[in-house]
This record gives structure tokens, sequence and C-alpha cells, in this order.
């Protein structure tokens, strides 16, 4: 009897990892069975938010006002953020300038990237405050030469598609929206994750420009492979 | 008759107290079960955050459904992966522990050579250092060997601890020093007196140490958290918590499939388990 029930359970045991063995070895030909078929359309407009923090000190540029009123600043900023720092891009900036010893005003505002170059060290942008609102409570002008940027770079457009994404670094994005009875998922599009939080990452730039949305009648979920039809 | 029907009461107490610390114990496994058969929407139903919370509750599955398995087995082909990393970690442990134990607890208990007890105090104190202790020494010398990020860095530290020995060592102190000197006089050699004489003797023990240590090493986490930096190599008890993200429901069939192997080996061995005696 006891004989019997140890025959049983090696049986069984081996039965378990023989089941795990053949679908670990034909994982790939179930998977791709299994893949929904989609069709595929552009994407129009989207809203993706990339929210990419960077706390650095700066020292103006001489070009920067003694009062603060029209800084400009020269940072110099990963080169995986080279997509973001275009001519003419908005930075959310908050400053924070020395006014004495030991006294500190904070600002917040937008600056515009007016220069930008490649160096060894990475993209050097150089940006103008265009405006400055004073934080509650702070009423004192800004002036002296130490300027504490935090920047939030962010984009109005695609601010959906990565807010509900399934987001692997050098993998694909997948999830806009989803509709009454189907779920329609931006395809591909390449990321570069640059810190580990949903809202931190950037988009390349090509998917940037041209979103494709698949959509698929059969259910599928974040970040899965799908086979295109169109 | 009074004496007779205060006795009941109090077994019937014993019971009930002893009824509600098994339910205690069985709750979370009943309700991974539970979980694992429903649906996802019903799953994801039971643990909004709404006020009536704990109203959504149940161990029922509305519909019963066998869809998180299926999401398991056949769409995560990542998580027969670290199913497969899993094992191939803890079996060579579970192995070389096991033997390492025998046979130092044989040396400690019934050969004699010098300084014996000594070692064996010395044994006794890594017992009761905790790992976090060697964990920074440990790491060096891997890292040092080159063995970083890879399962041999997992291995090797786990395969040789003092516990094994430890308890090895108090069942083989039970085998009768008559068998082992009768051997001895009619000549069967040290290796012959362990596999022939002690061994049989102490298979309990073995049993508990096999399903101890599987079980230990099995749920390890800290270790490949420290050791393992490739994800692609992190066995189930690590990445068993990634499976949740998109889909809460498929993480209870992954529990449930994660604890069949301990389950297995602890019911293969179930009978020397029990009746081993230290």
């Amino acid at each position: 009897m006891k004989s019997s029930i140890k025959s049983i359970i090696i049986k069984v045991s081996i039965a378990f990892l023989a089941i795990i063995a053949l679908l670990t070895y034909f994982s790939g030909t179930i998977d791709n069975y299994l893949l929904p078929h989609v069709t595929c359309t552009f994407g129009g407009e989207g809203t993706l938010k990339y929210d990419l923090r960077t706390a650095s000190v700066f020292e103006p540029s001489d070009s920067a006002s003694a009062d603060g009123s029209e800084l400009r600043f020269r940072f110099t900023c990963d080169p995986s953020l080279n997509t973001f720092m275009q001519m003419g891009a908005s930075v959310n900036v908050k400053a924070s300038v020395q006014v004495g010893k030991d006294e500190y005003a904070y600002r917040s505002g937008v600056a515009v990237i007016v220069g930008k170059r490649e160096t060894e060290e990475g993209i050097e942008c150089t940006a103008e405050l265009k405006t400055m609102e004073l934080q509650e409570g702070e009423e004192m002008p800004v002036y002296g030469d130490t300027v504490i940027i935090d920047n939030t770079f962010e984009s109005q457009r695609y601010r959906h598609i990565l807010m509900k994404s399934a987001i692997q670094n050098g993998s694909y994005v997948y999830v806009v929206t989803e509709g009454d009875d189907q779920k329609r998922y931006v395809k591909q599009t390449p990321v570069t994750i640059l810190a580990e939080s949903d809202f931190y990452a950037a988009v390349d730039m090509d998917a940037d420009m041209l979103p494709i949305v698949l959509t698929s009648t059969k259910e599928i979920h974040d970040g899965q492979r799908v086979t295109l039809d169109g | 008759m009074k004496k007779h029907g205060k006795n009941r009461a109090v077994i019937i107490l014993k019971y009930a107290a002893l009824i509600l610390i098994v339910l205690l114990f069985l709750l979370p496994i009943v309700y991974m079960l539970a979980n694992s058969v429903m649906t996802s929407s019903e799953i994801v139903e039971s643990y909004t955050t709404s006020p009536e919370h704990y109203a959504n509750f149940h161990l029922i599955p509305d519909q019963f459904s066998l869809e998180q398995y299926y999401q398991a087995f056949l769409r995560r082909p990542q998580f027969l992966n670290y199913f497969w990393n899993s094992l191939l970690i803890t079996v060579p442990i579970v192995v070389i522990q096991t033997m390492v134990s025998i046979f130092a607890a044989f040396a400690f208990t019934k050969l004699r050579f010098p300084f014996r007890d000594a070692l064996f105090f010395i044994f006794i104190i890594l017992l009761i250092m905790p790992s976090w202790v060697t964990m920074v020494p440990n790491y060096m010398m891997i890292q040092r060997m080159g063995l970083l990020d890879t399962i041999w860095a997992l291995i090797l530290p786990s395969a040789f601890t003092a516990f094994g020995v430890c308890l090895l060592r108090q069942y083989m102190r039970y085998v009768p020093d008559d068998a082992i000197e009768a051997a001895r006089i009619d000549g069967a050699s040290t290796l012959k007196i362990l596999f022939k004489i002690v061994i049989p003797q102490v298979k309990g023990g073995i049993a508990a140490l096999m399903i101890l240590t599987f079980i230990d090493n099995w749920n390890m986490v800290e270790q490949v958290v420290i050791y393992i930096t490739d994800k692609d190599k992190y066995p189930l008890s690590v990445a068993l918590s990634s499976f949740g993200t998109t889909d809460p429901g498929v993480i209870f069939a992954c529990g449930v499939i994660f604890m069949i192997p301990p389950l297995l080996l602890y019911l293969y061995h179930s009978k020397e388990f029990k009746n081993s005696k230290v």
C-alpha cells in the first residue's frame, strides 16, 4: 500500500515535469499559434506623457539678467534625451536662485531651448526662461549666480499612450484606449527607459511622429506580441 | 457522571480550538486555490478598494474558470523558464547538501579524530549565525571567482550549510554503536557501514533534511536579488511577483503551480518524515 502510494507520487511527479518540459519546449510554437491577428491602422493624435526629471546645478550663461527675468542658462543632459531637446522645445523649470547668504528664492516656469550642441558629456542645451512665477509666499526678486533646475519635460501629445502601457526597455508600447468591445493598441513604439517608473520613459522620435494603432477583436494584454494582418 | 460530561466539554473545546487553528493555517492556501479558478474580472472585482472591500471576499467562484492556468502555462512562456530556473537551483542544492551532511554528520558522530568536538562546536556557531552575516563575504568570494550572475552563485553558498550536519548528527546519535562495531569486526569498511547500517536507520532524518532544504531554497529570494542581475535567470520565487502586474489573477495560478513540487516531495517522504524521531 505504502509503495503503491509512493509509485503514484513518482508517476505524478514525472507527469508534472514532463508536461512542464513539453510546454517549455513547444512554448514558442504554442505562443505563435495563439497570437491574436490584428488589423493595423495609423493612429491620429494621441497624448503621451514623458516625464523626465533631472535635478542639477547649472551656471547661468553670460546673458542671464541680474533679476532673473530673462534668465538664460545652459545645461548638459543625457544623450538619450536627444529626442526631446529640440530647438524650441519647452522645458518646465523650477529654479532656485540664491538671493543672499544662505537664502534662496524659488520660481517655476517654462524655458525654451534656444541652443543645442553635442559634447562628450552629452547634449549641451541653452534654454531661456519665458515665464516665471513666484512660488506661493515668495516675493523676493531673483538674482544671483546659481540656478538649480528641476526639469520636467512634458509633451501633451501621446500622454495617454504611456500612461496605460506596458513598458519594457528596448521593447514595445501597446495600449492606447479600450473601446466598447475591443481594445486598441499602439504598436511597436521603441522606448528607452530612463528610470524605473511608469512615466519615466522616452519615446523614439519616429514612433513619436507616427504611431500605429492596432485593433484586435481577440483579448490581448499589455506588452503582448501580435501578428499583423495589415 | 458529572466528571464525564466535563471531560467531554474539554475535548470539544480542544477540538474546536484545533479546528480554528487549522482553518487559520489553511485559509491562505484555500484562498489561493479558489482564486486560481476564478475569472480575471471576478478577481479584479475582489480586490477593488471600495468601502465594501471585504464584501467582495469570497472563496467559491461565481464562475469556474481555468483561464489563469491557461495564461500561466500557454500564454506566459517565461513562467516555464522561471520554473526550470527554480529546479536548476534547488535540486543541486538539495543533492549536494544532503550528501555533504550525511558524510559530515557521520564523521562527527561515529568516527574518532582529533578536535572532533571542537570542530563541531564551530559548526554550531555557523548554524546560529544569521545568513546576512556571511552575505557580504560570500558576495566578495563569488565575485572573485567570477560566478556572479550565474546559478552557481546561489548553489554554492546554500549547498554547504551547518544545519543539515547538525540535524543528521542528532539522528545518527541514536544508531547503536554496537551495530557499527559488529559490522567493523565482520570486516565492513567505513563507507559500507555508512551506507548499509547508518543511512537505512536515519532515513527519516534524511527525508526531513531534503524536504526542509528543498522548501528553504525553493523559496529563495534574498540571495537571488543580491547575486543575480539577469532577470532571465531568476527563479520562480522572485519572478512570481512580476506576473501579477498586468493580470492579478495569473499570480494565483502561478502560486498553485509553484507549491506543487515541494508538496509532491513532502508526500513522497511523508511516511519517513512522520515516523522519524530524534
